[in-house]
């Protein structure tokens, strides 16, 4: 053995010093991934589960960021125009398929150490790396005024105007992202996004009847039949629960974590938990307003599009069971929009920097990475200013973002499966046969869903 | 923290190689050469986008 390589076997060493020598963004993932290291080296039920909780951060930030304003209020009109039914086992069936996909992130993440749009940019070259960059900003920047609008409807039910809703979710979101760094910023937006649970126990004002779920389950009955209002909900909760910017999110958050190989098992194990708690908000909402509001085929059947208003349902609600239910909701569906707009400012920071080779890390201070926090806080501040716009074509602004994402998501999932079959890239991570299969076939049913849900939207005629 | 498990020099570089720490030693992504049903798959993905936008273009003309 070299006496170099003797020496630095003997010579013992100060770990602090040593961090003291790495760059800021990779002291302080050093230091996470030296707790890791550690709990790693312990045995016992006790530490593996310290280790599991050490590790879970982005499946279900991702996962919860997905039951976003705009998810609650689909979740909410589909129980309420569909009552307990097919949509129930359906959003059972999603578990696998939102799993499956951003477990593929997961693996890319943690072989690559690269995000989503970086790598499109490096393996795929400019136009599409440029391509994906500008549709995922302007898809993300558009979501976000969704978010405020959520945020803004939420807090007028307490009194609040639009002017000061829009200020308060703003420092909110800014005050998160611009001042805690990597490990904190995660596990306080964890924190914020645990409050998406209370829709589960808002549930249980309604009094459900839990045969009529258990049926659900054996006869996937739809009230109505299948009719263009029920393919357009469909659609709407397709497009609500996989959207193109998780998979750009969870990629890049697993980078800036310092997620490896190592940790692939619990990695998968987080995005299955966020995957389970993300159907079980949901289903809990259609629940609630499919006991309260759904009436029969009465609102299947009517031509009146304001009985699917979100302002229409919390009505019905606060008219059967009070007040109290409606507020819960209300704050429910502003925690929503919050955590939410904190994820998509973060998706765009990342995205911007992965592809145009600025610093990309959220353990960075602002003074030292202007560059990087630019671009989210610019499309939040547009987004803030979207919303204050008096009169602001709502319908217009969901069109948009419906259309960018369907243009989005078949690219982002194409790449996403080119580049986890890449043998150079991802050596034996590739996907299995079977595993490829199986996504071929999700991709394929989403393209198709993706393209009629924007058809739908954009020709309403056709169906 | 870490008592126990980087005591030495070696160990350390070895932590800061596995955990990808040092951004100028990470692995070089080069351009993919496409080839074959990957060829295939981004023309069918141009042609698709192509498609979503001539009917963005039809619903504008609807709505004008």
């Amino acid at each position: 053995m070299p006496d170099g390589m003797n020496s630095k076997i003997s010579s013992k060493i100060d770990i602090s010093e040593k961090l003291k020598e790495l760059p800021t963004e990779a002291r302080l993932r050093a230091i996470q991934r030296l707790k890791i290291m550690s709990l790693r080296a312990k045995k016992g039920r006790f530490a593996h589960l310290l280790l599991l909780l050490a590790i879970l951060g982005p499946g279900i930030l991702v996962m919860i960021a997905d039951n976003d304003a705009g998810g609650v209020i689909t979740y909410a009109q589909t129980g309420s125009i569909f009552g307990i039914g097919f949509f129930i086992p359906f959003l059972i069936l999603m578990i696998p398929v939102t799993f499956l996909i951003q477990e593929m992130a997961v693996r890319l993440a943690a072989v690559t150490h690269r995000g989503h749009a970086e790598m499109i940019w490096l393996r795929f070259g400019k136009f599409w790396g440029s391509f994906s960059l500008i549709d995922l900003v302007l898809a993300n920047t558009l979501t976000m005024v969704t978010e405020f609008i959520g945020i803004v409807f939420g807090m007028e039910i307490f009194g609040i105007s639009q002017l000061y809703a829009v200020i308060i979710g703003l420092i909110i979101v800014l005050s998160i992202t611009l001042f805690l760094r990597y490990y904190k910023w995660e596990r306080v937006s964890l924190l914020i996004a645990s409050f998406n649970i209370i829709f589960i126990p808002i549930m249980f004002f309604a009094h459900p009847n839990f045969y009529a779920i258990a049926q659900s389950f054996v006869n996937w009955h739809i009230n109505g039949g299948i009719t263009p209002l029920f393919i357009y909900v469909l659609l709407a909760n397709i497009g609500t629960t996989i959207a193109p910017w998780m998979l750009f999110f969870q990629q890049s958050s697993e980078v800036d974590k310092g997620t490896t190989v190592s940790d692939l098992k619990y990695a998968k194990r987080d995005t299955l938990i966020g995957a389970v708690i993300m159907s079980l908000v949901a289903i809990s909402i259609m629940v609630f307003t499919a006991s309260l509001v759904f009436n029969g085929n009465s609102i299947i059947t009517s031509n009146d599009s304001s009985v699917y208003s979100i302002s229409y349902i919390l009505q019905s609600v606060s008219s059967k069971i009070g007040m109290l239910p409606v507020k819960l909701f209300a704050l429910g569906i502003i925690d929503a929009g919050i955590i939410a707009a904190i994820v998509l400012v973060a998706s765009t920071s990342w995205a911007f920097s992965e592809a145009l080779g600025w610093p990309k890390s959220i353990n960075l201070p602002f003074l030292q990475a202007k560059k990087f926090y630019l671009p989210g806080i610019t499309c939040v501040a547009i987004a803030a200013l979207i919303v204050l716009i008096p009169n602001l074509p709502l319908g217009f602004v969901n069109i948009t973002v419906q259309v960018i994402a369907s243009i989005v998501m078949p690219a982002a999932l194409l790449f996403l499966l080119l580049l986890v079959n890449d043998k150079e890239v991802m050596g034996k991570h590739v996907n299995s046969k079977i595993h490829n299969i199986v996504i071929i076939m999700i991709i394929i049913a989403l393209i198709c869903m993706s393209m009629a849900y924007s058809i739908s939207i954009i020709l309403p005629k056709f169906f | 923290m870490s008592k126990g498990i980087i005591e030495n020099e070696g160990q350390w570089d070895a932590f800061v190689k596995r955990e990808h720490l040092d951004e100028h030693k990470a692995i070089q992504i080069r351009r993919a050469h496409l080839h074959g049903w990957k060829r295939f798959a981004l023309i069918m993905l141009r042609i698709y986008i192509i498609s979503i936008l001539i009917i963005v273009l039809l619903g504008l003309l609807n709505i004008i």
